[in-house]
């Protein structure tokens, strides 16, 4: 598979003040830790993990919102790690990595109309053009996600959360970009509203011959558009493989944990959860010798609390970091 | 565009009848400050010692002062400096503030620091006080009075549209704005601060309402606008002596003007920022 | 066998909020029970009326709302004809609410320990020198580690799942018959929340508490309610027992729910999307609010809805079920 995006042990680390630390004495929040995986040529890649697992902050530094701290990202064979997240607007990878909010109304400017939001990025980024060309293309794109023409001319907060979705999908392939990163692009949508704009996003995928990066915390909604899928904990990618392979056959003790919860139809659900005991690990200045699951897994031998795990397969394209897999 | 919002102010206006009194008198406010010399019907300045310290009759409807002016007409024509000192100020310091507020909101560090240090030194003074020391360290004309109250107004805007900023910097529409190309000075000035106003403009008409206090209290004690100009806070002073000996209308019909348009300008603060506010359009 | 009196009985609530642009007709006719240590769900979209549902039994409504007919018999007693007052003592003893923004529902500027020492003064008959051990005890209760010391937490030191789990102390410090939990899971972690809903539903079974769980994810009532109720713009569209409703769901709108529902085993085609939108709440409404919406609308979907059988077995509100 020809690769689109390359991520080589990228980390992120912020600096913290800690209480009743000594003075002088340095700490770090380790937000995202040697996270390594690639993307293809129109494939879908799921990023699933809980709160403090690091996938916003992963999301930002792909998107080149913000800057590593260590490690590289080359995007279609470009290192675009080294240009600082300030002046990436200039490069012209810019118009080819876009975002999907997931907060429908904070994603919108609410002095701006739906065309408005929909023309800015062909404004800055694409080709210049008259006025004429530019209503063209806002109402072909507003077309493409479904958004009824006349809706054009409202602010946010006329529309619906279904509508200000569209909105905001037809802003980010405006400049038909090569990787779409999706963030939770529907959990703040209904149900019914949900399976329209998922179908959506698959279609606009394959007409577009996009590559995703779909980032969520509903399993279920992975299973569906995902070819690939990441698992991440604290930091650290825990597990990766084809949907099928971990959603079917996972390796490490958390996914495993993460699949039990997952609500299903039938009280059978209960019976086969897996407790997680405790809180997570601290995130700052963690041990990197110490499993950062060890303690609130349910497995877990002393060589978990004196090495490390790394990533190893387990099948083609299939890896887990974990000793006991 | 102009259509719509003309509706909406049209709306806005007429929604609620606080809204449409203060803007009925805002606008006769208006018409006195660009119409006053001409519909005054005496002029302001001249004085007539054979009708001095009259009260008020047909012929004077606020009386006279003590050199024969009507009062009428001098508060009148006043209404063109105190409006004018009270909106240029504000303006002023609307326009200062709320730019290095944002800037301190989203930059952060040493433009946080040195805009924070201002405006906290500036707070630090009892306001009137350091309004009454910038005017006579100045000089005392109208623009030194406009400077002065800008001056000291400075602080409020400034920190709150640092905290608008600050806000607004992590939205999900500014890291869109970031993904769609515009560099940062443009997401500040496009995004950002426009959407920092309405918040603002109510501050900025109340803010009105004490600007005009603040020039009429300069005048009062000598500072900033002198006789004979006619400013309200001059005629209150002019009047002030006079009370005790019984000539209360000489005070009271200025010190009523400008009460009158300090009330309405507190009223108007809703109504202004209904009308910037994209969010209450419908 | 003889049925045992419902612990609630809720008979055509009809709640409106008054509003700047016209009446909002929240809830019409909305009827359901629930029985002693019975744990129903009340299913819906946004704008189907589910909370104000809740908020209505517990009559803690907006100002702007008025409650327009229907009564909500609990334990004998109908809530909505009681004075305030009366209300206020049950309110925490006998039947008690967990909301949604566990962080936002705790008071920011008082110790947890303390909030819940507050409910037990109030209502549970606790004397104040054995309130702090009893607090302390509640929180164990809900598997908050180290309560001794958690006991002096204020609510920002604590995480999301901590929160909802003080909140739940909370609710059941002094052993209520009925709580009403309003989307208590939701904006928490799929781990937390299997935690949370596991750990009401342990505490439940002890107490022979009922529950009634208002959410909007279906699948999450599939797991942990006995009964469900399907709720849409302010109608109770039908009621079953959750395997029934899942096996045999008889009105279009509940077959449309389950079905864009994404679960294992459904692709994405298969994913059924619901036309149209909410009515609008203003103003004339059709008998059946649903009717703009279905593919099933005949003329005499227009005349009044049939009386529905017994709250216990399968109803429906439709005259032309599946």
């Amino acid at each position: 598979m020809d690769t689109l995006l390359e991520v080589a042990s990228v980390s992120k680390r912020f600096p913290v003040t800690v209480k009743g630390a000594s003075r002088g004495s340095e700490h770090f929040l380790q937000a995202v830790d040697d996270v390594s995986f690639s993307i293809g040529r129109g494939e879908c890649v799921g990023l699933v993990g809980e709160s403090g697992c690091g996938k916003s902050t992963l999301v930002k530094l792909i998107t080149r919102l913000s800057d590593t701290s260590d490690g590289r990202i080359w995007f279609d064979g470009h290192d675009i790690g080294t240009v600082p997240a300030d002046r990436f607007a200039g490069m012209p990878q810019r118009a080819l990595i876009q975002m999907v909010f997931q907060d429908p109304t904070d994603s919108l400017n609410p002095r701006f109309t739906a065309f408005d939001t929909i023309a800015d990025p062909v404004r800055r980024l694409g080709p210049s053009s008259g006025a004429g060309e530019m209503t063209e293309r806002v109402h072909t794109l507003a077309d493409m996600v479904g958004l009824p023409r006349e809706l054009l001319g409202r602010y946010p907060h006329q529309l619906s959360g279904g509508q200000k979705q569209r909105v905001g999908i037809a802003r980010a392939v405006a400049l038909e970009p090569r990787l779409l990163v999706l963030d939770e692009p529907t959990s703040a949508l209904d149900v019914s509203v949900q399976a329209v704009i998922l179908k959506l996003l698959e279609s606009l995928r394959r007409r577009l011959g996009m590559s995703y990066l779909f980032v969520s915390h509903d399993l279920n909604v992975v299973r569906l558009l995902a070819d690939r899928v990441l698992v991440m904990y604290l930091g650290r990618i825990v597990e990766m493989g084809s949907v099928n392979d971990v959603f079917e056959r996972p390796r490490h003790p958390y996914t495993r944990a993460l699949l039990s919860c997952v609500p299903e139809s039938g009280p059978a659900g209960t019976s086969r959860r897996i407790r997680l005991s405790g809180e997570p690990r601290s995130p700052i200045d963690p041990d990197p010798n110490v499993c950062r699951f060890y303690g609130r897994c349910p497995e877990g031998v002393e060589r978990c609390g004196r090495e490390m795990p790394m990533l190893r397969s387990f099948g083609p394209g299939h890896l887990a970091a974990c000793h006991l897999a | 565009m102009t259509a719509v919002a003309l509706r909406h102010a049209r709306y806005v206006v007429t929604e609620n009848p606080i809204t449409l009194v203060a803007f009925s008198m805002l606008l006769m406010l208006l018409l006195l400050a660009l119409l006053g010399p001409a519909l005054a019907p005496y002029d302001p300045l001249k004085s007539d010692t054979a009708n001095t310290l009259k009260p008020p009759s047909a012929r004077h409807w606020f009386g006279t002062d003590q050199l024969g002016r009507d009062m009428l007409s001098r508060v009148m024509v006043a209404t063109r400096l105190d409006m004018a000192i009270a909106f240029s100020a504000v303006a002023l310091s609307f326009a200062a503030g709320s730019l290095a507020g944002a800037c301190a909101g989203v930059f952060g560090g040493w433009t946080e620091r040195i805009v924070s240090r201002i405006s906290d030194t500036i707070m630090a003074f009892p306001l009137f006080v350091l309004a009454m020391g910038i005017v006579a360290a100045l000089g005392n004309s109208v623009f030194n009075v406009i400077l002065a109250t800008a001056i000291i107004n400075l602080p409020f805007y400034a920190r709150m549209a640092r905290a608008e900023a600050n806000v607004r910097r992590e939205a999900g529409f500014v890291e869109a704005a970031r993904l769609s190309g515009n560099g940062t000075m443009r997401v500040l000035a496009v995004h950002i601060y426009p959407n920092c106003l309405p918040p603002m403009m109510v501050q900025a008409s109340l803010n009105l309402g004490w600007a005009m206090l603040n020039a009429a209290g300069l005048a009062f004690i000598g500072l900033g606008v002198r006789p004979p100009t006619p400013e309200w806070g001059i005629l209150v002073a002019e009047g002030a002596s006079f009370i005790l000996s019984g000539e209360w209308w000489i005070a009271l019909f200025p010190g009523l003007a400008l009460m009158l348009a300090v009330f309405c300008f507190n009223l108007m603060g809703d109504g202004l920022r209904d009308l910037i506010d994209p969010r209450r359009r419908t | 066998m003889a049925a045992a009196a419902p612990l609630l009985s809720v008979e055509n609530l009809s709640v409106e909020f008054r509003t700047r642009d016209g009446v909002v007709k929240a809830l019409e006719r909305v009827s359901f029970e629930i029985r002693r240590g019975e744990t129903v769900g009340v299913v819906g979209e946004s704008g189907s009326g589910k909370s104000v549902t809740a908020f209505s039994i517990m009559r803690i409504l907006d100002p702007a709302a008025r409650i327009t007919g229907g009564r909500a018999f609990f334990d004998g007693v109908d809530l909505m004809a009681i004075r305030e007052s009366e209300l206020e003592s049950r309110r925490g003893r006998d039947l008690s609410m967990i909301f949604q923004n566990p962080r936002t529902a705790l008071n920011p500027i008082r110790q947890v320990g303390r909030q819940i020492g507050d409910v037990l003064l109030r209502h549970g008959g606790v004397g104040r020198g054995e309130v702090r051990s009893r607090a302390v005890e509640l929180l164990a209760q809900v598997q908050i580690p180290d309560p001794e010391r958690r006991y002096w937490a204020y609510p920002f030191e604590l995480s999301g799942g901590m929160c909802q789990r003080v909140m739940i102390a909370l609710a059941l410090a002094c052993g209520p018959a009925l709580l009403v939990a309003d989307e208590p899971t939701t904006g928490l972690d799929v781990t937390t929340q299997a935690a949370i809903m596991d750990l009401i539903g342990e505490l439940a079974q002890a107490k022979q508490m009922a529950t009634l769980l208002i959410t909007h994810d279906l699948g999450l009532a599939a797991e942990h309610c006995e009964r469900i109720v399907v709720m849409h713009a302010g109608h109770v569209v039908e009621s079953a027992p959750t395997a029934e409703l899942f096996a045999n769901p008889r009105h279009p709108y509940t077959a449309k729910l389950i079905a864009a529902t994404p679960r294992p085993g459904v692709s994405l085609d298969d994913l059924a999307a619901i036309p149209g939108g909410l009515p609008d709440l203003r103003g004339d409404l059709p008998t059946c609010r649903y009717s703009s919406r279905c593919e099933r609308y005949a003329p005499f979907c227009d005349d009044p809805l049939p009386v529905q059988e017994p709250a216990q077995g399968h109803a429906v509100a439709c005259w032309k079920p599946l």
